[in-house]
């Protein structure tokens, strides 16, 4: 049923960011008064249109529920088009007094969802965005020659070796490998050159490796506890916080 | 002959104006903003090996079905890249330019098929519908149309195969036909290419019919 909520389509959207604007549905909140005019006339003038698209609706919906339990626009996009069709015939022979209110309205609602996606978008969500990845490949690639291994950890966002795949332009030829064992994807994909994402349990100190982990990690991970090291470099979000520290392990022996 | 040409662009002005700004709204900061997701890059990336090496990332020959974190993907999207990564090199812009063309085209499409509904009602429907359409593209291009969710590819080609049917649907003799043909339309490549374009989405009927937890069938391999 919240696929009939017109909140969905007009006003807050499913929240999922890659599905749009987080705050805003993929209608302009001022297309809903013209929604429920079409509605409205179709059902007293033009009752076998308005069963049609009624029947359009219902039908778009379904493959949409029985793919995702909440509901998400990606799966329901379907539904857009009898919804505009709706708000179409809600517009035919408008006077020109409310049109001109109507676009004004509009004006209005072009601006608020600009600012918002202009100002306020960017910084919503920022780990699930992975902004920080290209800054982190540039990073990577600098410091990657000067070190035997590399670890990079999956705490913030998820997996980012594509990321790094792509930024670092790593050549195809050199990254294909002949494995004998039977694969796991997630384990092949996070390790190529000298660079080993996640698979923690392949961490081990040595002076010669290279550690790029969370601050929170710093803390939280048994194998940084009380070990003298050395921050070669910093990775901060839009917001200026911290997220990737380069950390070099310094041995006990050579401290001093 | 220029004056057939003059009657033709003012006949298809509306279409035209909105192809040009659904244009301008797709393409503008396309690859800048947003950034690139991590199954984009891996699309292009993957793109891009198989430009060059022929071979996915994990080394299979020219594979009909690729993996990802999430699952198995179908291979349109990495195909359909390749193309604009020979040409535009690997960069976002490249990755995302194939998916803003499929939005281009949709455009051209649902007015076609607006067309053909409201012919009898008048081009004003068309006209205001396609500007609907195309102005909340102006606030998602971050979506559907400029990256990530190829689910739009199956439907641009509903979008496209539509208004074709309903053209065929209108000539006569066509439903003796189909019966003779035992209604092979279905087995149109824009359709079924269109519902595995879907299917790549995964479902949860398919859950429920076919997987470890399933009371339906449990496949002997898994």
């Amino acid at each position: 049923m919240r696929y009939f909520n017109p909140r969905l389509y007009f006003s807050s959207g499913d929240g999922n960011f890659l599905n749009g604007l987080t705050n805003f549905g993929p209608l302009l909140l001022i297309f809903i008064l013209p929604f429920f005019r079409g509605l409205k006339n179709l059902f007293i003038n033009k009752r076998e249109l308005f069963n049609y698209l009624a029947f359009l609706i219902v039908f778009a919906i379904i493959p949409a529920v029985f793919t995702y339990p909440f509901p998400a626009l990606s799966k329901s996009i379907f539904i857009i088009f009898p919804i505009v069709f709706v708000i179409a015939y809600g517009m035919d022979k408008l006077n020109r007094k409310i049109l001109i209110g109507f676009v004004l309205l509009l004006i209005i609602n072009v601006s608020v969802v600009l600012y918002d996606a202009v100002n306020k978008e960017p910084y919503r969500d920022l780990e699930q965005r992975m902004y920080s990845y290209r800054d982190l490949a540039r990073e990577v690639t600098l410091h990657k020659d000067s070190y035997n291994k590399v670890f990079i950890t999956n705490s913030y966002g998820s997996d980012p070796s594509p990321s790094l795949l792509f930024y670092m332009n790593i050549n195809p030829a050199s990254y294909h490998r002949n494995e004998t064992k039977p694969l796991v994807y997630r384990n092949y994909i996070n390790q190529f050159d000298n660079i080993i994402i996640d698979q923690k349990e392949k961490w081990i100190l040595d002076r010669n490796y290279l550690y790029i982990i969370t601050p929170d990690e710093l803390e939280s991970n048994p194998l940084f506890y009380g070990i003298d090291y050395k921050i070669k470099s910093r990775i901060v979000d839009l917001s200026g916080k911290e997220i990737y520290l380069f950390i070099e392990y310094l041995p006990k022996t050579n401290v001093k | 002959m220029a004056k057939n040409y003059q009657k033709k662009i003012l006949k298809n002005f509306s279409l035209i104006f909105f192809v040009l700004i659904g244009v301008f709204f797709r393409l503008f900061n396309l690859g800048l903003y947003p950034r690139l997701y991590n199954q984009e890059a891996l699309v292009g990336w993957r793109a891009e090996s198989i430009l060059l090496t022929s071979k996915d990332e994990l080394g299979r020959f020219l594979p009909l079905i690729f993996s990802s974190m999430s699952g198995y993907k179908f291979p349109f999207q990495t195909y359909f890249t390749a193309p604009f990564i020979r040409i535009f090199g690997l960069n976002e812009f490249a990755i995302r330019f194939p998916i803003a063309l499929v939005g281009i085209a949709s455009i051209f499409c649902f007015y076609q098929l607006l067309k053909h509904y409201f012919d009898n009602i008048g081009s004003i429907y068309s006209n205001i519908t396609a500007f609907i359409f195309i102005i909340p593209f102006l606030f998602i291009s971050g979506f559907y149309f400029k990256n990530r969710k190829w689910i739009i590819t199956g439907l641009i080609l509903i979008l496209f195969s539509l208004p074709l049917y309903l053209n065929y649907f209108r000539s006569p003799g066509i439903l003796l036909d189909l019966q003779v043909n035992k209604f092979s339309l279905l087995s149109d490549v824009t359709l079924s290419n269109s519902i595995n374009t879907l299917r790549e989405e995964k479902t949860i009927l398919a859950d429920l019919i076919w997987s470890e937890k399933s009371f339906i069938i449990k496949p002997s391999f898994l």
